[in-house]
């Protein structure tokens, strides 16, 4: 860590490949980092794992050859400011994907926190059993960090787009 | 019919402890549940329930004790009210429980949540 990353604010930042010791790694992180706040300790862990879990399942930038069995590459860092954290999440996404994503976004960012609560519960209900959850994720985001969403969908090349996404957890919590 | 019991492993804070006693019909999963293939490790689950509620008439007390479910996870939970559901509706007895940290500020609407999809009654009991 160098002396610019405090200057940026960075509590920790993660570069590579995001598989479930990863995961379990940063959120017991988190966990201890957080520990005299519980509410808003458990606020971030919840937030972070669905995150780093949509890097892990949807990143088009996959560590093996095989892009099925493959494990997401992408980054994540969580900053502190005086009032708040954010967590910010990076990843390759195919263009396709990327469209849609703008469009979830956008969508969760335009609801109300009950019409995203349905929203929520109908996309849960639709989705089926080899599914890995994509984009209740994001919905499940938006409704835990009571703030829109900032993302960005960054056209690379003709095949591929870069997706940011960050989101904002006040650290005074509405209980 | 035996009982299904997964013991929490540390080193895989990502399965939740499983212990479905056919017993005494009292059935409990417990810790996190974010593991990669949330389908692998509920299968099984879903599947001794669906025996027990078919081949028994005892009465089924559920009691989660999950601190954190990601996506993948939450839908399998909703398959399990399913169940419970499904049996109620034979004239089976059920009772759901959700045991949650009263500090985790998302948890009530989380089974709210739950209630409204699954159509069944889960008591709140925060510790």
């Amino acid at each position: 860590m160098t002396k610019g990353t405090y200057q940026n604010n960075i509590v920790f930042s993660y570069q590579g490949t995001v598989d479930i010791a990863v995961l379990t790694f940063f959120g017991k992180y988190i966990k201890l980092l957080l520990s005299s706040d519980p509410g808003l300790s458990t606020k971030v862990y919840k937030i972070f794992i669905e995150l780093a879990q949509n890097i892990s399942y949807y990143s088009a930038e996959v560590k093996t050859d095989d892009p099925h069995n493959g494990k997401g590459v992408g980054k994540f860092k969580l900053l502190e400011y005086p009032e708040k954290y954010t967590l910010v999440a990076e990843n390759l996404v195919h263009k396709t994907d990327g469209l849609k994503l703008n469009d979830k976004c956008s969508e969760i960012n335009e609801l109300s926190f009950e019409e995203l609560r349905m929203l929520k519960r109908v996309k849960r209900r639709e989705l089926v059993q080899i599914d890995t959850g994509a984009h209740i994720g994001l919905i499940h985001v938006g409704l835990l960090a009571e703030s829109k969403i900032e993302y960005e969908v960054k056209d690379i090349d003709t095949n591929y787009s870069f997706f940011s996404i960050s989101i904002d957890i006040e650290k005074n919590i509405k209980n | 019919m035996e009982s299904l019991i997964i013991k929490e492993v540390v080193d895989s804070p990502y399965y939740p402890s499983v212990n479905f006693d056919a017993t005494s019909g009292v059935c409990e999963l417990s810790g996190e549940s974010y593991m990669e293939e949330a389908f692998k490790f509920f299968s099984p689950l879903l599947d001794w329930l669906k025996k027990f509620t078919k081949e028994g008439s005892k009465k089924i007390t559920f009691n989660f004790k999950l601190t954190y479910f990601n996506t993948s996870s939450s839908r399998l939970i909703l398959d399990i009210l399913d169940i419970m559901r499904e049996y109620k509706e034979r004239d089976g007895e059920i009772e759901v429980n959700w045991y949650y940290d009263s500090q985790d500020p998302d948890m009530e609407d989380e089974v709210e949540d739950f209630m409204i999809e699954s159509g069944i009654d889960i008591n709140l009991v925060s510790f």
